[in-house]
C-alpha cells in the first residue's frame, strides 16, 4: 500500500466533500442550533433526574455531537455510490488498490467527524453555557473513536447495500435508534427499561456514558478509557463485517 | 457557407475533381470549409448542375489534411460511395461523393492520409505453428498475454486469448458485441480477476503483481468516468498524480493533453458542465495524461462527434509515435484504418485473426468484378476467375479484379452490347471481420478507377475494350 496514493485519493476525496457547501451546514449549524433550541428541555430532564446547577447543554450538547455523528453514515456512504454513478470506481481501481482507494476515501470522514466533534464540544462549552464538572479533554480521545466506529460502520453498510437508496434507508433508520436508544435524545435513565436493556449494544451509548461521566458526574480522563475502547472494539467488528462482505467489483445503483 | 473556400492551411495537392455531371473536369481546392452548390461563392459553385440544390453539402477541415463531408440540407442527399449520408462523413484519398447529378473524387495526397497501415505484422491464426510460437514472449512486448481465460459462473468468456503488443504499436481489438472485449480489458487492467493464462505488462506479471502491473498500464473504460464537480483540470492532474508524476511533469502533461484534445479553454470549468463531446475526451485525456507504457481505450469515440472522434484519434496516434503501446476496442472499423493499427480479431473467447488490415485483406479475401447486363448475363469463362451468375449480374472473383475485368470484357464478344455497368469491388475490413466472424458478406468497396485503369494493371487491348465499352465505375 502506497501512503502517497492513499494521501492523494484523501486530498481529492476531501475536494469532493467540501465542495458541498451542505456538509458544513448540516454538519456544524445545525447541531448547534438543535442544542439551541433542545436545551431548556435537557434541562428539565436533567434536574429531573437528579442532576443540579445544570443548563441542559449538558446533556444537549454531547448528545446532538454524538446524534449528528452519525450523519455521516449517510454522507460517506453516498460517496462511494457517486463514484459508481460518475463511473469513476472503475477507473480509480486501476489507479489504486482496493484498501488504498477505500482508506483514502474515508480518511477525510476520519478528520472531518474529530474535527467536528471537537469543535462542537468547544463551542458547547464556550458559548452554550455548558457546566462541565469534570475535565472536558478527556472527550478528545472519543472523538477519534466514535469516528472510526461511524467510518466503519458506513464502509459495512455501503458493503451489503446494492443500491443507494437501501443505503440511505438503512444509514437513516441506525442513526435515528443510535440516537434514541443510545442517550443521546434523552438519558439513558429515563428510557423504558427494555431500552435501557438493549441500549449498550449500540455504539452512541458509550459515546454518551464517556461524556455523562465527564460532564454530569465529575469523573476524569480514566472513565474514558473503557468506553472508548468498547467504541474501538465496535468499529473492529463493523470493519471486519464490512471486509468480509467488500466486493470491489460490486456494481452499486444510484437508484 | 461562405466561408473563405480556400485557406493558407488546406494542402496544394487537397481538392476534389468533379468526374461526372455537367461540370466534369473541374477542380475544387479544399480549405477550411468550401460549400458546393449551385448558387453558392467560392470554387464549390457548380450553377450548370440543375438537380443540385442551391446550397447542396460541404467540406470541412477538421486538421491539415483531415476533411468531412457534411450535406448542408440538401433537397435530394448527399452520397459518399454511394451511401446517403447520415451525418458528417470522414474523408480519404479516392472517395467518390455523389451530390445532385455531379460526382466528384476526393483527391488528398498519401502523406496526408491518416497514416494508413505503418505497421506490417505477420498474420497470425488461432491454433497454426504461428500462433503457438507467440506463445513465447517477446521481450519487448509492452502486452503479452497467453491462454487468458475468463468464465462468469458456467459462462466461459475468454477461452484462452493469446495477444501481444509491441511499443508504439496500436492494436485494433475487434469483435461483435459479447465477443469478450471489454472482460479482456478487464482482465488485463485488473478490473477482474482472470481465471487463468498470463498476462505481462511491460514484463510484470499482472496476475501475480496487478499493483506493479497497474502502474504502467492506463485504461478508460467503455462507460464515461469523470468528476463532474471538479474542474477539467483537477481530474486530469488527479489521474497524473496517482500515476506518480511529479509537479513539473504534471503540469506539462495537463497542458499537452488539453491542447490535444482542445480541453484548453474548458481547463476551469466543472466537468460536468462540459458538452458530451467534451467530457469524452476529458475522459480518455484522463487515461492519457500520465503516459502510461500500455494505454487501454475500451470503445473511446462510442457516442462521439466527428470531431471528438478526429481528435482522440489523433492524440492516440501521437502516443504511439512516442512509443507507447495502445490496444484499441472498438466497433468502428474505419477507426482502425485511420489508426494505422494491426488487428485483433476477438471471437468466441479467443483471438481468431491477427495481422495489418492489408495482411488481412490479401490474406481473406478475393477481388472481384460485377458486370451488369441488359437481360440475362451470359455464361461465360475467365481463367484465374472463379464466375457466378445471378440474373442480369455476373460476379467473377480473382486475385487481380482489374486484369480479370479486362478479360471478361474481350470474352463478352457480341453481348458487349448489353453490358449496362461495370464494378470493381475489393473487400473492406468490414467485409473481412463478418467473413472471419462468419456472418454476412455484405459491404464491400469499389476499387479506384486508378487501379482499374492503370497501365500496369491492364494490358492496351483491354484498356481500350473497357474504354470503348462506356462504362463506368460508379456505384450503382
Amino acid at each position: 500500500m502506497s501512503a502517497r496514493r492513499v494521501l492523494v485519493i484523501s486530498r481529492h476525496q476531501t475536494r469532493l466533500l467540501l465542495g458541498d457547501p451542505g456538509a458544513l451546514v448540516l454538519f456544524v449549524i445545525i447541531p448547534l442550533l438543535t442544542m439551541v433550541i433542545m436545551r431548556s428541555t435537557q434541562k428539565a430532564s436533567l434536574l429531573a433526574a437528579g442532576y443540579h446547577n445544570v443548563t441542559g447543554a449538558e446533556q444537549a450538547v454531547p448528545g446532538f455531537t454524538v446524534m449528528f455523528a452519525f450523519f455521516w453514515l449517510v454522507f460517506v456512504g453516498r460517496t462511494f455510490f457517486a463514484e459508481h454513478g460518475w463511473g469513476t470506481w472503475e477507473r480509480m481501481q486501476a489507479m489504486a488498490s482496493t484498501p488504498e482507494l477505500v482508506i483514502g476515501k474515508l480518511l477525510p470522514g476520519f478528520m472531518v467527524i474529530t474535527v467536528q466533534m471537537i469543535l462542537l464540544f468547544a463551542i458547547g462549552d464556550l458559548a452554550l453555557g455548558m457546566n462541565s464538572k469534570g475535565p472536558l479533554v478527556s472527550l478528545v480521545i472519543v472523538a477519534p473513536a466514535m469516528a472510526f466506529c461511524v467510518l466503519s460502520l458506513t464502509f459495512a453498510i455501503v458493503s451489503f447495500c446494492s443500491t443507494l437508496s437501501a443505503t440511505d434507508a438503512v444509514s437513516n433508520l441506525l442513526m435515528l435508534v443510535f440516537a434514541a436508544l443510545g442517550g443521546a435524545l434523552a438519558l439513558t435513565t429515563a428510557l423504558p427499561q427494555w431500552a435501557q436493556t438493549i441500549s449498550p449494544a449500540i455504539p452512541s451509548h458509550w459515546a454518551m456514558e464517556a461524556s455523562t461521566d465527564v460532564i454530569l458526574k465529575g469523573k476524569g480522563i480514566g472513565s474514558v478509557i473503557g468506553p472508548t475502547v468498547i467504541l474501538l472494539a465496535f468499529a473492529v467488528a463493523f470493519a471486519v463485517l464490512g471486509l468480509l462482505r467488500f466486493r470491489p467489483t460490486d456494481r452499486k445503483s444510484i437508484a | 457557407m461562405s466561408a473563405p473556400a480556400s485557406s493558407p492551411r488546406a494542402g496544394v495537392n487537397e481538392r476534389l475533381r468533379v468526374i461526372s455531371g455537367p461540370d466534369t473536369g473541374v477542380e475544387i481546392p479544399l480549405g477550411r470549409n468550401v460549400a458546393i452548390g449551385r448558387a453558392v461563392e467560392g470554387p464549390g459553385s457548380l450553377p450548370s448542375d440543375h438537380e443540385l440544390s442551391r446550397s447542396h453539402a460541404r467540406v470541412v477541415m477538421l486538421s491539415p489534411g483531415s476533411y468531412a463531408l457534411e450535406d448542408s440540407g440538401s433537397t435530394n442527399g448527399t452520397y459518399l460511395n454511394g451511401w446517403r449520408i447520415p451525418s458528417s462523413q470522414l474523408l480519404s484519398n479516392g472517395d467518390r461523393i455523389q451530390v445532385g447529378g455531379s460526382e466528384l473524387e476526393v483527391q488528398l495526397p498519401e502523406s496526408s492520409q491518416a497514416s494508413g497501415v505503418r505497421r506490417r505484422r505477420q498474420v497470425i491464426l488461432a491454433g497454426t505453428p504461428d500462433a503457438e510460437q507467440r506463445r513465447t514472449p517477446k521481450a519487448q512486448a509492452t502486452l503479452y498475454t497467453s491462454g487468458l481465460r475468463k468464465s462468469y459462473g458456467s459462462h466461459e468468456v475468454l477461452k484462452g486469448v493469446d495477444l501481444e503488443i509491441e511499443p508504439g504499436e496500436i492494436a485494433g481489438l475487434l469483435g461483435h458485441n459479447g465477443a469478450g472485449k471489454t472482460t479482456f480489458v478487464s482482465c488485463v487492467a485488473g478490473l477482474r480477476r482472470a481465471d487463468g493464462g498470463t498476462v505481462l505488462v511491460d514484463g510484470v506479471d499482472a496476475l501475480a503483481e496487478p499493483l506493479k502491473a497497474r502502474r504502467h498500464l492506463g485504461i478508460a473504460p467503455q462507460d464515461l468516468g469523470i468528476y463532474p464537480t471538479l474542474t477539467v483540470r483537477r481530474n486530469l492532474e488527479l489521474f497524473a498524480e496517482l500515476a506518480g508524476l511529479g509537479k513539473r511533469e504534471i503540469q506539462a502533461n495537463v497542458e499537452e493533453v488539453g491542447e490535444a484534445l482542445s480541453l484548453t479553454p474548458k481547463f476551469d470549468d466543472a466537468a460536468g458542465t462540459l458538452s458530451g463531446g467534451q467530457q469524452r475526451r476529458l475522459h480518455t485525456g484522463m487515461a492519457i495524461v500520465y503516459k502510461p507504457k500500455l494505454l487501454i481505450l475500451d470503445e473511446p469515440t462510442v457516442g462521439a462527434d466527428i470531431r471528438t472522434r478526429q481528435e482522440i484519434l489523433d492524440a492516440v496516434r501521437k502516443l504511439a509515435d512516442e512509443g507507447h503501446a495502445i490496444c484499441y476496442s472498438t466497433h468502428y472499423l474505419p477507426e482502425i484504418e485511420q489508426l494505422g493499427a494491426s488487428v485483433a480479431l476477438l471471437q468466441g473467447g479467443q483471438i481468431i485473426a491477427r495481422g495489418s488490415i492489408a495482411e488481412l485483406v490479401s490474406k481473406f479475401s478475393k477481388q472481384a468484378v460485377e458486370l451488369t447486363f441488359e437481360g440475362p448475363a451470359p455464361d461465360i469463362s475467365v481463367r484465374g476467375g472463379e464466375v457466378t451468375r445471378e440474373g442480369s449480374h455476373l460476379r467473377i472473383s480473382s486475385d487481380n479484379a482489374a486484369e480479370t475485368a479486362a478479360a471478361a470484357l474481350a470474352a463478352l464478344g457480341s453481348t458487349a452490347m448489353r453490358l449496362r455497368n461495370v464494378e470493381l469491388v475489393r473487400p473492406s475490413l468490414d467485409a473481412i471481420y463478418l467473413t472471419l466472424t462468419e456472418q454476412r458478406y455484405s459491404h464491400e468497396q469499389p476499387v479506384s478507377d486508378e487501379d482499374a485503369m492503370s497501365a500496369q494493371a491492364m494490358s492496351p487491348v483491354a484498356r481500350s475494350a473497357l474504354q470503348n465499352s462506356g462504362v463506368n465505375f460508379k456505384r450503382p
